[in-house]
């Protein structure tokens, strides 16, 4: 009994040994991706996608899974930061995970991490069918005639539809009554049920219901009008209101990252299969069905995309007073 | 249990709840704004986040005092004052194979799970436990608990100073090996102590399969067929791990 | 004509796709696995579909809709396994199956006790699907009836029928324990303005307190401590029945069976509340009809068969509201609508017209995991019953392992164990002194959805009430409730007693509707 013992117990050490000596190339194990919101949403969606066709060109497995929880993904980012710092782990995020610094879940700022930007799609405005407003202009009238009367719903505060709304607030100078709902689909459901008469979320989350005419778009909130199958062209905002040039727009920005520390060639590796599948037919064609705008930012362009998401959120969350830490301490620049 | 007995835990459990609502009421109008505006939501009293904890704070100090009164008319009241001046403890066998229970989850939850290698933490704790109580001895019981806890005692004192991380820097996984050479002394004790008796011996061989084996197919089919990365993935994974990749 | 068509094209589909041998593979694996899942503590239905999302990236659309179905399926029946063999129900939705089904087992009908869940699972599930097939669009529709009033007022049911569930001792320490519920649902942010409560500034607290490890912790710790510490031994598994339930047992409670369906495919229709809940409420509501109500939690066949068939047919009706709005009705229905986005198939109403079969295939897949859940299910039974017969201290301790690993599982948190601790201990300690540990999980489900809804419902009507009574659901939810509410005074016990007892005797009092 004893023999066997020590014999296990040599094996562990010349194992670890073997193992630690074998990894130069890049993969040779299994890769995580850990999204840091709920599955089934937007970055969750992108994310499985686009590890299911870089694990085709890297031949090993990329596992998605989900760690949802703190504030801006905190939790999940923190446990990927806390891992080895290999690449063999990565963080799947969005644009609101920049918020997480000034809500006291992340200590660091967001340059410490290296982005691969997936992309996004743009927000849009849309009321429920019936309601009295035929297009921007008459709405926003409306709501500055009676301000806050005008229910608006749009997912939890400090999100990214959420700051799409207050620019279009502070752009048209409305003022709506913000209701908050746990996430977009609940925000549309209560558009379409008429608890809310103004939704705010992407494209991408409202296609369906907007084409079965569920609800009524009335406004892109990105500089360039956005044409859809069965309903023709949406217009921009930005036509009868070029104030809003100033807060708008707000882009989501979807994608993966891993810790900036780690080795320069692994990043170049991912970096190299993530380009090759941004450009693949397989994306092209899932991006376009769904109404997504790929992005394929890498490195250093990536890195200042989140830098200004970065200090956009947090000066907005702190104007707001939902914010706990005050950006100046984490040294967040003013946008 | 008798009744009388029941409702002195009653009377204690009342006082208990009533304080919890009073601090519930104290923490949710100190901490939790009422009026203000936050995270850009017009905030009146019916929108506020504190109006569910005031009104859970309440009713539980209601529910409490119902239970009070309840506990005095039964007698209650009455057994907590008189059995609060006859000091009269005695560790019965229930209560330590219970404090057995309870020791092995919390060291497992709180000692190795976040620290040790997932597989050797659990190869242990089923070790631990299943001899515990498989061998069904109050003597034996007693001596093996004794011996697990002086070994916890030691890790925690190596856990919470900071040496581990020390260790782990000179030479890698060398904690999780400290915990192996402390599974094999267990082992090894165990053994000893039970050399005599056949039938034992042969609930030791079956708690050793019952403790290897389960603790091999789970993790290896969480590790790499339901692809969940582990707690601590250390050294008996990069084992796992080396062997995984070899066979593909 | 167009129903007849309908028909037709039901069973065409299902032919098909019953006919190709990799397919019946895929089912009958996806669904041993489900039940597997269900089966061991803390692995959930909605694990495992977020963990077949991954698998199955590379299959055809059909093939690995046929995997997380049956998976869906198998779990949610699965459940039950834990539940009756060793009272620690393996997901939420099968809480409720414990309350009898444990009792049952230690009267030694364990066996009958799982033959009758896979018979009532099978007729849930098939119910569910016979709607998802003929009134989708009907059930949509109730579905956007759902504004935040109406689901305050459901959640507020939900935690009704908990006070209901009384344990051996005092009534009010039902309701105790589902305030300690409630509090513990609302510690983390606050879901409307995003403040913190009760997080005394844990970052890990956040988020709120996940359902799973609660669960394992207020059902499972104490379960582990009380076998081991008492030398109990887990069930009787000697008096062994044949599996395949006696057709009069299932016959004689045919009401309660097709009342627990519709519950099931109303609950699982409306957005964001699942299987867990359509089996508290099919068991509250078959308790309160029932002519021996004091048999419940003793072992009444009325209790396991309501919650299991209920739980099963909520499948079908969470499906509803996903394909037809894109809007998930249950939390296993959230992954499988990103497993559908992932597979370029976008739920919606557009989708009756982009992809004009696709809803057919879905009932059709649905309709093959019920039929391999049935087949596996009474296979199964039987060799799981032996399971019982490990000695308890060789069996505990892996059930700690495998309860520890569930909890951590879901989200991979080390900090949920954390949790799952305390609330077993304190669980432990409630239930020694008479408390019902089932409202303490109902009160932890309900919780924010009651606490968020009323406020939001406050926030859109600006502070009025008034909204409550006018809109229509919302009035007949509040009817019920006030109904409920006056039948569990003692005045009213008295007043029916009397009626039953003249006039109408042995009639059972009008089963409420969802």
């Amino acid at each position: 009994m004893k023999r066997y013992a020590v014999m296990v117990f040599l094996l562990v050490f010349v194992c670890a040994g073997l193992g630690l000596a074998q990894e130069k190339k890049f993969p040779v194990r299994d890769i995580t991706n850990v999204v840091v919101w709920a599955a089934g949403g937007g970055t969750d969606v992108c994310n499985r996608i686009v590890s299911g066709e870089m694990a085709k060109l890297f031949k090993v497995n990329i596992n998605v899974i989900n760690k949802p929880g703190g504030v801006g993904g905190s939790i999940g980012m923190n446990d990927v930061y806390s891992r080895p710092h290999d690449g063999y782990t990565w963080a799947g995020v969005s644009e609101s995970c920049v918020t997480a610094g000034v809500q006291g879940g992340w200590d660091k700022r967001m340059y410490v991490w290296d982005y691969f930007i997936v992309g996004g799609s743009p927000d849009v405005l849309s009321v429920t069918p019936n309601a009295p407003y035929k297009d921007l202009k008459e709405l926003i009238e409306a709501a500055k005639a009676k301000p806050g009367s005008i229910r608006a719903g749009a997912s939890a505060s400090g999100s990214i539809h959420h700051l799409n709304l207050l620019a279009l607030e502070k752009g048209s100078g409305a003022k709506f009554n913000y209701i908050p709902y746990p996430g977009s689909a609940p925000a549309q459901t209560a558009a379409m049920t008429g608890e809310v008469a103004v939704v705010v979320t992407s494209v991408a989350e409202q296609q369906q219901l907007i084409r079965a005419g569920k609800l009524r778009p009335l406004a892109m909130l990105t500089p360039q009008p956005f044409t859809m199958k069965d309903v023709g062209s949406i217009p921009s905002s930005f036509g009868p209101y070029p104030g809003l040039s100033t807060y708008l727009p707000i882009m989501q920005a979807i994608g993966f990252a891993v810790p900036a520390k780690v080795p320069e060639n692994v990043k170049e590796a991912i970096a190299e299969v993530f380009k090759k599948v941004i450009a693949s037919d397989t994306l092209k064609v899932w991006a376009e069905q769904n109404y997504y705008t790929l992005s394929g930012k890498t490195g250093k362009e990536a890195k200042e995309e989140f830098e200004k998401l970065e200090s956009l959120f947090a000066w907005t969350l702190w104007e707001l007073g939902a914010a706990e830490v005050n950006p100046e301490t984490l040294k967040i620049p003013k946008p | 249990m008798d009744k009388t007995e029941l409702r002195r835990k009653d009377f204690v459990t009342s006082l208990l709840l009533i304080a919890f609502g009073f601090f519930l009421i104290v923490y949710t109008v100190s901490e939790i704004p009422m009026k203000d505006s936050w995270g850009g939501v017009m905030n009146v009293w019916y929108v506020s986040p504190g109006l569910f904890p005031i009104c859970i704070g309440l009713l539980i100090m209601l529910m409490g005092s119902i239970l009070c009164l309840r506990a005095i008319k039964d007698g209650g009241a009455k057994k907590v004052l008189d059995t609060l001046f006859s000091r009269e403890k005695r560790i019965s066998e229930k209560t330590f194979r219970f404090m057995g229970i309870l020791l092995i989850i919390f060291t497992y939850v709180y000692l190795y799970i976040p620290r040790v290698d997932y597989f050797l933490s659990t190869m242990l704790i089923l070790m631990v436990f299943i001899s515990f109580y498989y061998l069904d001895r109050q003597d034996l019981l007693k001596k093996f608990f004794m011996f697990y806890l002086t070994g916890c005692l030691v890790f925690l004192i190596l856990f919470v100073s900071g040496i581990d991380h020390y260790l782990n820097q000179q030479f890698l996984y060398l904690t999780d090996v400290l915990v192996f050479v402390f599974f094999l002394i267990y082992l090894a004790y165990s053994r000893i102590l039970i050399r005599r008796d056949e039938a034992l011996r042969k609930k030791w061989r079956i708690s050793l399969l019952m403790s290897v084996l389960p603790s091999l197919v789970l993790i290896a089919s969480f590790k790499y067929f339901l692809l969940v990365p582990l707690p601590v993935e250390g050294g008996f994974i990069e084992i796992m791990n080396i062997f995984r990749y070899a066979l593909r | 004509m167009f129903i007849l068509q309908q028909i037709w094209d039901f069973y065409a589909t299902v032919f098909h796709t019953a006919l190709s041998i990799e397919n019946i593979l895929l089912l009958f694996g996806s669904v041993i696995l489900g039940i597997t899942f269900g089966a061991l503590p803390g692995l959930t239905a909605t694990l495992g579909v977020g963990l077949l999302t991954t698998l199955t990236y590379g299959f055809s659309t059909n093939a690995a809709m046929i995997t997380l179905l049956g998976m869906y399926v198998g779990a949610v029946y699965g459940g039950s396994y834990g539940s009756i063999c060793v009272n620690i129900p393996g997901t939420a939705a099968a809480a409720a199956t414990a309350m009898d089904g444990y009792p049952l087992a230690c009267k030694g009908e364990a066996g009958r006790a799982l033959g009758l869940t896979t018979t009532a699972s099978f007729i849930g599930t098939m119910v569910g699907m016979f709607f998802l097939a003929l009134f989708a669009p009907l059930i949509a529709k109730l579905a956007l009836q759902f504004t935040s009033f109406e689901f305050f007022f459901l959640a507020f049911f939900g935690i009704m029928i908990s006070g209901g569930l009384t344990g051996q001792d005092l009534v009010y320490k039902g309701w105790i324990a589902g305030l300690i519920g409630l509090f513990l649902s609302t510690i983390g942010r606050d879901h409307l303005q995003f403040f913190p409560r009760f997080t005394f500034g844990l970052s890990e607290l956040d988020g709120g307190l996940e359902v799973v490890p609660v669960l394992i912790g207020a059902f499972g710790i104490p379960q582990i401590i009380q076998v081991i510490r008492d030398q109990l031994s887990v069930g009787e598994a000697k008096k062994f029945q044949r599996v395949l339930p006696e057709f009069g047992i299932i016959l004689r409670r045919i009401k309660t069976i097709i009342r627990s369906a519709l519950i099931g495919v109303g609950i699982g229709a409306v957005p964001g509340i699942g299987e867990d809940i359509a089996a508290w409420v099919s068991y509250g509501t078959a308790k309160k009809a029932s002519k021996h109500p004091e048999m419940f939690g003793k072992g009444a066949y009325e209790g396991v068969i309501a919650s299991e068939t209920a739980n099963n047919a909520c499948i079908g009706g969470a499906i509803i509201p996903l394909l037809t709005l894109g809007i998930p009705g249950s939390p296993p229905a959230v992954m499988l609508l990103g497993a559908l986005m992932i597979h370029n198939v976008t739920p919606g109403p557009m989708i009756s017209i982009e992809n004009p079969h696709f809803i057919m295939e879905m009932t059709a897949i649905l309709c093959l995991a019920s039929f391999a859940t049935f087949i596996s299910g009474l296979l199964l039974a039987k060799q799981v019953v032996k399971v019982l017969r490990i000695p308890p201290p060789v069996f505990m301790p892996i059930v700690l392992v495998l309860c520890v690993i569930g909890s951590y599982s879901l989200g991979t948190k080390v900090f949920n164990l954390y949790l799952m601790v305390p609330i077993g201990i304190l669980a432990y300690y409630m239930q020694s002194m008479g408390y019902p540990i089932a409202p303490l999980v109902i009160g932890v489900i309900l919780g924010p959805m009651a606490d968020e809804n009323l406020r939001r419902a406050l926030m859109v009507s600006q502070g009025s009430f008034l909204p409550f009574f006018t809109r229509p659901v919302a009035l007949i939810l509040f009817i019920i409730i006030v109904w409920m509410f006056i039948s569990q005074t003692p005045f009213y016990k008295r007043f029916a007693g009397e009626l039953r007892g003249k006039r109408f005797k042995g009639k059972m009092a009008n089963p409420p509707t969802e």
